[in-house]
């Protein structure tokens, strides 16, 4: 009985550490989405991923305002805007933006109207990292415009070893 | 080659560099100095073939409604949860920039949206005051969308079978430009940003002032 019982805390143990360990290799910053205009069901929620780790990938997301998640990514070939769902996102050592006219989590079917200031839950799941969720605030639909002219000069410098 | 011979060669070389350079002062400049934007102004603003568009409060909006001052005019859906929201708050920056600047009254923005089925008036109206209260939705039949569209060289595509209630359109990322005589006078291609959008505005404006002051 005491054995099954300390081997079932080392089993415990060691698995929070082992997922402390892999989810500490990513962490998801700056997670924001835009307040719903009247009358719409779905937004799009934006963050930043930092992989301190070795090469992941983002497989799945979801939420409990959404009926559903899914990632998509906006291109614009041509002068057209197009929106690509997309199974997974790569996601290499460093760090990896999801922001507006690019990267995005597209939320569909959402119970209430997101309003700025409202916060959420939002679950990303990552194929190495595991499952990470994040608080996601929500912005005034002109507040995309904050996004603007921040974050560059931190694009490089951050793959720490892997 | 004999001297004669050569001198005659670089006799003719001057005369035709000096050809040259008389050409190159009397030759209109490249259609007339038009002003440098992120993005492109038409030497020749283009008239487009009349129109007729359900406006947000249901009356119609046709080409009438570009005259006697400057459109910006985006395409777009709805249901677009990336593009569209946020080229429609830069274009809301764009209009608080001109506010501030006191050219807002000579300015009004529209919102068309290329996805009817699903993009009534009543929820037209609706979304884009969200983004400004001043802004115009605007929308119409596929077919009057498609002409119109054609002609400003703006595109859109639906997905094949959009029969349920989730479908994503694709549509040109550009903004239009329409001058006071309704005419395609400029195109501001993306990405967009208000402060950018805003001083092209004016670069636009003052070269248009100053073309009609001197009775081009």
């Amino acid at each position: 009985m005491l054995t099954r019982l300390i081997a079932f805390a080392l089993l415990v143990v060691s698995t929070v550490l082992i997922a402390t360990a892999d989810s500490a290799a990513v962490a998801v910053t700056g997670a924001w989405a835009r307040a719903t205009p009247p009358g719409l069901d779905v937004s799009a929620a934006y963050f930043v991923i930092e992989n301190r780790g070795a090469a992941d990938r983002l497989t799945a997301v979801s939420s409990p305002v959404a009926g559903r998640a899914e990632l998509h990514r906006t291109t614009t070939r041509d002068g057209m805007a197009r929106m690509e769902h997309q199974h997974a996102v790569a996601v290499p050592p460093g760090r990896t933006e999801f922001a507006p006219g690019g990267l995005h989590v597209m939320l569909l079917g959402l119970e209430q109207p997101l309003r700025a200031g409202d916060r959420f839950p939002l679950t990303l799941e990552f194929e190495r990292a595991g499952e990470l969720t994040v608080e996601v605030s929500v912005r005034a639909a002109g507040g995309a415009g904050h996004g603007h002219g921040n974050g560059h000069g931190h694009s490089d410098g951050h793959g720490h070893g892997g | 080659m004999s001297p004669v011979g050569k001198n005659l060669l670089i006799a003719v070389g001057f005369v035709a560099f000096l050809i040259g350079l008389g050409l190159a002062a009397l030759w209109p400049r490249g259609g007339d100095d038009l002003p440098q934007i992120t993005g492109f102004v038409y030497p020749e603003p283009k008239t487009v073939s009349p129109f007729a568009l359900t406006a947000d409060d249901g009356s119609t909006f046709d080409r009438s409604d570009l005259e006697g001052r400057w459109t910006f005019v985006f395409f777009g859906y709805t249901h677009c949860p990336d593009v569209c929201p946020l080229t429609l708050a830069e274009l809301a920056g764009v209009e608080q920039r001109l506010r501030q600047a006191g050219v807002a009254a000579e300015t009004q923005h529209v919102f068309v949206s290329v996805d009817p089925q699903r993009d009534d008036p009543a929820r037209l109206r609706e979304y884009v005051r969200h983004f400004d209260p001043t802004f115009v939705g605007a929308t119409g039949p596929e077919p009057v969308l498609r002409q119109l569209t054609r002609e400003l060289g703006v595109l859109f595509d639906y997905p094949e079978g959009k029969e349920g209630a989730n479908y994503e359109v694709a549509h040109s990322a550009s903004i239009e430009l329409f001058d006071p005589d309704g005419r395609l006078h400029a195109v501001f291609t993306a990405p967009h940003d208000a402060q950018t959008i805003a001083e092209d505005f004016r670069k636009i404006h003052r070269h248009w002032q100053q073309r009609r002051s001197r009775g081009a």
